[in-house]
Order: C-alpha cells, then structure tokens, then sequence
C-alpha cells in the first residue's frame, strides 16, 4: 500500500514538473497608458450667512462679524483673491468695508498684526497642491457722517476666487 | 612500386562500379526518396494598439474616465494568456487607482484584473487553441480620490503587459 502511494506521488511529480517545462513564454508585449489630471480645487464656504446687525444711523459706528469660513481643497498650487462688498439693497450705495483673513496653518494673510485692511486682498502661491486649508474671514462695516450711507438694509458678499498659478 | 599502383587503381575501379550500381538499381526511370524533416517551434506575436490610451481627469473627486486598448496575438500552438499592469503613477508617486477589465475571444475567459491596491493579474487558458489570430479588448479605468489626494498633471503613467505562453 505504501510503495502505491509512493508511486502515485512519483507519476504526479513528474506530471506537474513537465506541465512546468511546457509553458513556455513566446511573446510578451507592454502598452503604456498615461492619464492627465487637470488642475482643479474645491471652495466649501461655512460659517455664514454673516451678521453685522442694526447701525443706529449714527455717525462713525463699526460693527465686526468674524464667523466666515472658506474649506479650500486643491490638487494644485493656488493663488486667492479676496473681495467684500455691502450695499444699500435699494440704492446700490455701499458701506464702508474691510475685512481680514485667517489662514490656519499660517496665521494672519492680510497683515501680521491681526488689523482690518480694505478689499480686496490677493495672494500668489497662497496654498500648495494637494492640501486642504480653512480660511476665516472676519468683516467690518463702518459709517461715516450721518448722512454718508442711506438707511435701510444692506446685502453684501464675501467672495473667495482660487485660480491656478502660473 | 608498380605493383602498389596497380593495386590502387583496381581498388579505385571496384569502389567506383559497386557505387554507380547502387545509384542505377532497377529499371529506367529509376526513383528514390530522401527523408526531410522541418520543426516549427511554438511562436507567437502580439500586436498592441490603444484608441485611447489617455485617462483625462477632471481632478473633482472621484472623477473617472476610460481608456480602450486591445491586443492581436497571433499565434500557432495552443496558448495561454497573461495581463498584468503597473499602478498609475507620476513623479512624486502620487497613484491614482485603476482596474482593467478584459473581454477575450472566449467569452468565458472574459475577467478583470487591479494593479491597486489588489495587485491581481488576468490569466486566460481557454482562448487559445490552434492557430490563428486572437483579439483581447482591455478597457481600463482610473478613478481619483479626494482632489488632494493626487497632483494635477499629465506626468501619470503606466504599463499594461500582455504575455502569451504555450500550453
């Protein structure tokens, strides 16, 4: 029964290792693919809308509303332009503005000291490719005399434009 | 020394007519065969060809898009057939994940194979046997991750390798 099975085992051996040796490579053939991935970048505003409340009409007020927040994704290097604007719904006539922005991994954009700057606000080569950034927006409005800016309301944006650098 | 010639000539004389007699045995016409061998080794060619061998990706999330290759192999033994591919890849190793799925002149054959992150090959026994010309088609897809996740750019690439083996 033994010297069976050793045979068996023997005759399989052979089977497999000449199944081996037959295969024989012929031809082998690479085709080379490539892809292209075009530059693209995603903005994801949070935070807002934002509030800069009721201005009694006084003269020289200011009002602060630093809940803005723009999610940047991109897949290449980015220069952002920053633009505010706030005017009257009916008249067309603005409000005074400014605004600052904070990046999170780098601070303060607008000025190193934390102070408001007027829009707009550009910036090359602001965010490297393949990152995601949060910026936060902070706003401000001022009057100026009582009879500079018209009463009734006021509707505005903060837009955030990421082109691709050059 | 006369006598050696001699000798060396009826020797010659012998040798040549045992010759001539061997060659025109027979009746007129006479005829003979000679035996001719000729071994054909197994060989195989392949011819690829890509209508579109360019992924063009948006960069959104998630993207995808398609490329459409095949492969005319021609062969004349039995054979098998092996498809294997390198990841899409740029400079800075940023890989965008792609599959690639096969239909073969077998339908049965048909299958799909996934450089990332599986690293699975095609192999096909069924396909092949005799001679003749074989078509494999090969539409390969490339998906992208997070727009982070990989760079914009059209340094990406790959190789899909075709391989045919007797059987």
């Amino acid at each position: 029964m033994k010297k069976a099975l050793t045979l068996i085992l023997m005759v399989g051996a052979v089977i497999v290792m000449s199944s081996v040796v037959m295969a024989q490579s012929l031809a082998e053939q690479p085709i080379s693919v490539s892809a292209n991935v075009a530059p693209y970048a995603e903005i994801t505003p949070a935070g807002g809308p934002l509030n800069l409340g009721a201005f009694t009409g006084d003269a020289y007020q200011q009002k602060i509303d630093g809940t803005g927040l723009f999610t940047v994704e991109t897949n290449t290097l980015l220069s952002l332009l920053f633009d505010f604007d706030l005017t009257h719904v009916t008249e067309g006539t603005p409000l005074i503005t400014y605004f600052k922005i904070y990046k999170n991994t780098a601070g303060w954009l607008t000025q190193p000291d934390d102070t408001f700057v007027l829009p707009p606000a550009s910036f090359s080569n602001a965010q490297a490719e393949k990152t995601t950034e949060i910026y936060a927006v902070a706003i401000m409005a001022k009057t100026g005399a009582i009879s500079d800016q018209a009463a009734g309301n006021y509707t505005g944006t903060v837009t955030l434009t990421a082109v691709s650098s050059p | 020394m006369k006598k050696y010639l001699i000798l060396l000539v009826a020797l010659a004389m012998v040798l040549g007519l045992s010759g001539m007699a061997m060659a025109l045995e027979g009746n007129l016409p006479v005829s003979d065969t000679i035996g001719v061998t000729a071994t054909v080794a197994d060989y195989a060619a392949i011819t690829p060809s890509a209508s579109d061998s360019v992924y063009t990706l948006t960069g959104a999330a998630g993207d995808d898009d398609t490329v459409s290759l095949s492969a005319s192999i021609e062969t004349n033994c039995d054979a098998s057939v092996a498809m294997s591919a390198t990841q899409l890849v740029n400079t800075a190793s940023d890989v965008i994940d792609t599959t690639y799925a096969v239909t073969a002149p077998n339908a049965l054959a048909n299958g799909s194979f996934d450089p990332d992150p599986l690293a699975t090959t095609y192999a096909d026994s069924l396909s092949i046997t005799g001679r003749g010309t074989y078509s494999y088609s090969v539409t390969g897809t490339a998906t992208l991750g997070a727009i982070s996740a990989q760079a914009a750019g059209s340094d990406y690439s790959a190789t899909v390798t075709v391989t045919v083996s007797s059987i």
